[in-house]
């Protein structure tokens, strides 16, 4: 199915993808700029308020400028979103290396322990670890680091297994070089594509788990800006003020929606469908 | 049938005691003293002990697991903190809320999903399948929290079909049942089409038109068994998805579920009611693994020999 998409149209979906994202970036790089007013200042008198021209996406029930509360936390869900798959692939690839290269006793208990988060609902695991953790930033993206580690440590281990019986790997072995050093120099970069495609999949996963726990209240406490719990406020007030629902929602939308184009696109490149 | 069942059913086994101990680690995980945490600093001291020993807390880890996985077997699951109910009732009040949720967006999901998938496989990069990948691109893009509220604001406040909140009635489960299953219909669709486009190209298939099978008969009796394999081992895994995204589900349409009460407890710090949401949850998850699995292998005689 996805062979296909290694033609043009799979080309023209990456770089929808790769748009989406730029923009969503620019916007969280560029939000001071963007921002009609500072994303905390309230105006009570001005709560609630609809579209118009000193506010392109109206206010909030404190009065806050909701474009202003956009852009700001376009920030925060692309920072969560990127440290929680960094710190989740740095344990996975450590890991999995090291499962797939010492083998035995290691290897089959990192193995186990790895599917049995694999089969649990990720979600849930977060919810369970944000509401013990606290709520805070900080917090949600070690609860999403926890909840996001095993794919990585799976694809590692099956690429380093399957590339230590490799010429290289034997030469490197009979060379005299360590264990370590053959699947830092030569085993882990074979499996770089597969990681490649593998992390853009759970950045955007990331981001709608952030978003998710924010909607929740396990996120960044208030009066922090986050879609998610802007999501909240503006389900509460639905039927006064929709504009506070759709904002959010339309921005988790797009960018969840630019990073899976341009993770297709990627898997397209590398030749390989990601594992979701 | 029989070696793979009980295989099956022990791994099921380990799985849920994995569970059960991390839902107890869980509570001795939660930086500084829970009980400080849920009863404040002017507590007496006979309040702390009570709660202490009520958590479990008083007693060492390996005990207090032997002690949960008996309560469990006679259906205890302590009681709640703020109500002093017992968790196992509260969660038999909400467990049928949830069921009812998760059935109905499983149903829509095969009903968006399944004829979706089918249109789309019967001409391989024809027009049908182009839209059907366009459709799927974005329901699987819309996380249910965003998805949630825009239907509500759509098919609730600016035509009021359905109810806006709550469970009342069979209009009420529509709304939030389409926001659970719209994303597990996407992948479903695109699941469903890659492997009933490979089964319907092999030989058997080509062998049974050239005997003359109508296509109705091609696609019904020959490619949608060998199709439904994977389709039905991608359903697993949504299911799992499908609990945990319940949990924001029943938030955003206020529920009566499990998940709605996990969230609630979770504000109120009600730890043994934390506990057990999370159990039911996890343990429902595990039993529907296991199902699917067995499910598999029942319609696909070839996994029966492989495990």
């Amino acid at each position: 199915m996805r062979a296909a998409r290694r033609s043009a149209p799979g080309r023209r979906r990456a770089a929808c993808g790769l748009a989406l994202v730029a923009a969503i970036a620019a916007a969280a790089a560029l939000a001071p700029v963007l921002s009609p007013a500072p994303p905390l200042r309230q105006d009570l008198a001005a709560a609630l308020r609809g579209p118009s021209h000193e506010h392109p996406l109206g206010t909030d029930a404190l009065g806050r400028d909701v474009l202003a509360r956009l852009v700001h936390g376009a920030r925060l869900s692309l920072a969560v979103g990127a440290a929680a798959t960094a710190a989740a692939l740095a344990m996975g690839v450590v890991l999995g290396a090291t499962a797939g290269a010492a083998g035995g006793l290691l290897d089959e208990a990192i193995a186990r322990a790895t599917d049995v988060f694999l089969a649990f609902p990720g979600l849930l695991l977060a919810i369970a670890l944000a509401a013990v953790l606290g709520p805070s930033a900080r917090n949600v993206a070690i609860a999403l680091a926890v909840m996001g580690w095993p794919v990585y440590a799976r694809l590692v281990r099956a690429e380093v297994r399957g590339a230590a019986s490799r010429d290289d790997a034997r030469a490197a072995e009979a060379l005299g070089a360590s264990r370590v050093r053959i699947a830092v120099r030569h085993l882990l970069p074979k499996a770089l594509p597969a990681l490649a495609v593998q992390a853009a999949f759970g950045v955007s996963g990331a981001i709608v788990a952030e978003a998710s726990l924010s909607f929740l209240g396990l996120g960044a406490p208030p009066p922090t800006p986050s879609w998610g719990a802007m999501l909240a406020e503006g389900r509460a007030l639905l039927v006064v003020a929709p504009h506070l629902a759709v904002a959010p929602a339309a921005a988790i939308g797009i960018t969840v929606l630019g990073v899976q184009l341009l993770g297709d696109g990627l898997a397209a490149w590398a030749g390989r469908p990601a594992l979701r | 049938m029989a070696r793979l069942v009980l295989r099956r059913g022990g791994l099921a086994l380990a799985t849920a005691v994995g569970v059960l101990t991390l839902v107890i680690a869980l509570l001795r995980a939660i930086p500084g003293d829970p009980v400080d945490a849920m009863l404040g600093e002017r507590a007496t001291a006979a309040d702390r002990a009570e709660l202490r020993s009520a958590l479990g807390l008083d007693r060492p880890a390996w005990s207090e697991l032997a002690a949960r996985a008996a309560g469990l077997a006679r259906g205890d699951l302590g009681r709640s903190i703020a109500t002093g109910d017992p968790v196992a009732s509260l969660l038999a009040a909400r467990y049928p809320a949830t069921l009812e949720l998760a059935a109905a967006a499983l149903a829509a999901a095969l009903a968006i999903g399944v004829p979706i998938g089918i249109a789309a496989a019967a001409r391989p990069g024809g027009r049908a399948d182009r839209a059907s990948l366009a459709f799927a691109t974005f329901a699987a893009a819309m996380p249910t929290f965003a998805l949630g509220p825009l239907l509500l604001l759509a098919f609730a406040v600016e035509v009021p079909w359905f109810p806006v909140a709550g469970r009342s009635g069979p209009a009420s489960v529509v709304l939030p049942a389409l926001t659970l299953g719209l994303g597990m219909a996407a992948v479903l669709a695109r699941q469903l089409r890659a492997a009933l486009a490979a089964a319907l190209s092999r030989d058997f298939a080509r062998a049974a038109r050239a005997r003359g099978a109508s296509r109705v008969r091609l696609v019904a009796g020959h490619g949608l068994r060998n199709a439904a394999t994977p389709a039905i081992a991608v359903l697993a895994v949504q299911i799992g998805g499908l609990l945990a995204g319940a949990v924001v589900t029943e938030t955003v349409f206020a529920w009566p579920g499990i998940g709605r009460l996990l969230v609630q407890a979770i504000g109120a710090r009600d730890y043994p009611v934390v506990q057990g949401c999370a159990l039911a949850i996890a343990l429902t998850f595990v039993g529907v693994s296991l199902v699917a699995d067995l499910l598999q292998a029942w319609v696909d005689p070839r996994l029966r020999a492989a495990r």
